[in-house]
């Protein structure tokens, strides 16, 4: 594992798809299990299964969840934003304490031949202007650790 | 890589989980301008040494920092590999779900297209 592995903007991926913007979020959000790879990027892809369904409550609040065989809910996250066709925010805290949480936000910006889909991850500072209203005490520190990550790997090699 | 990959999840809980309290995140912080020794850090927080001791164990076990003996005393550091298997983890989850996405979006594309070549109307 190298440094070169972290560069450029770490914590932020973008793609171009050739869908409008509404169509792009309306997939990301609505039609979620067309393309989530829930394995293994799924509590239930621990123990061999996938689920059922992946649930996005489309308002701020709604809970982010995977739906099991027998209906049992897990909770993957919380909407902090949900602008229908433009931008999406939650917590992340998938088989975690809710404390544990870092934060995604999901920007659909139109193109020419499309829209550009960016998301960013990391801590509550990802939220700009946003963050005044999510409880980000306890979030605050994830741009510290993260964002800062390429100062002080490269500050110090280790006392030897 | 998963949300509960047998060879990293129970490291990257554990790093959350250390970093989950705003003092221990405060020392990562402050270490960011170089290594320093547990005195150092005591004089810099106002909670006993004994408490400092107790989060930068909670941190080193995670792998978020390093110790290092010089002389009498122990220097701590941050841990660069821990910190990146952190960030490669979220980035890896992240950069795997947008590309799956990217793929489906030119799939309904094409769907698309074909619909409005295909309708007579």
């Amino acid at each position: 594992m190298t440094l070169a592995h972290l560069t450029p903007a770490p914590g932020t991926s973008t793609v171009t798809v050739p869908l409008a913007a509404q169509a792009a979020f309306d997939l990301f959000t609505d039609q979620i299990n067309i393309w989530w790879p829930s394995v293994p990027y799924s509590l239930a892809a621990a123990s061999g299964s996938k689920p059922a369904r992946i649930v996005i409550e489309p308002f701020k609040d709604g809970l982010i969840y995977e739906v099991d065989a027998v209906g049992k809910r897990q909770t993957w996250g919380r909407v902090i934003a949900f602008d229908a066709g433009r931008y999406l925010a939650f917590t992340w805290f998938p088989g975690k304490p809710e404390a544990e949480a870092t934060v995604v936000a999901i920007a659909f910006v139109p193109t020419a031949d499309g829209t550009r889909v960016a998301i960013s991850h990391g801590g509550a500072d990802i939220l700009g202007d946003l963050a005044d209203a999510v409880s980000t005490s306890r979030l605050n520190g994830w741009k510290l650790v993260l964002g800062c990550y390429h100062t002080c790997a490269a500050r110090q090699p280790v006392l030897t | 890589m998963s949300y509960t990959d047998a060879t990293s999840a129970g490291q990257i809980s554990q790093m959350m989980a250390a970093l989950s309290d705003p003092t221990r995140r405060a020392i990562v912080d402050r270490l960011r301008a170089g290594p320093l020794a547990v005195g150092d850090l005591a004089c810099a927080f106002p909670i006993s040494r004994p408490a400092i001791s107790q989060h930068l164990r909670v941190l080193t076990d995670a792998g978020l920092l390093v110790a290092t003996p010089s002389g009498n005393r122990r220097f701590y550091a941050i841990a660069p590999e821990g910190l990146a298997g952190l960030r490669l983890y979220l980035d890896g989850l992240w950069s795997d779900a947008l590309a799956a996405f990217a793929a489906a979006a030119r799939e309904q594309a094409k769907r698309d297209a074909a619909t409005i070549k295909g309708d007579p109307k």
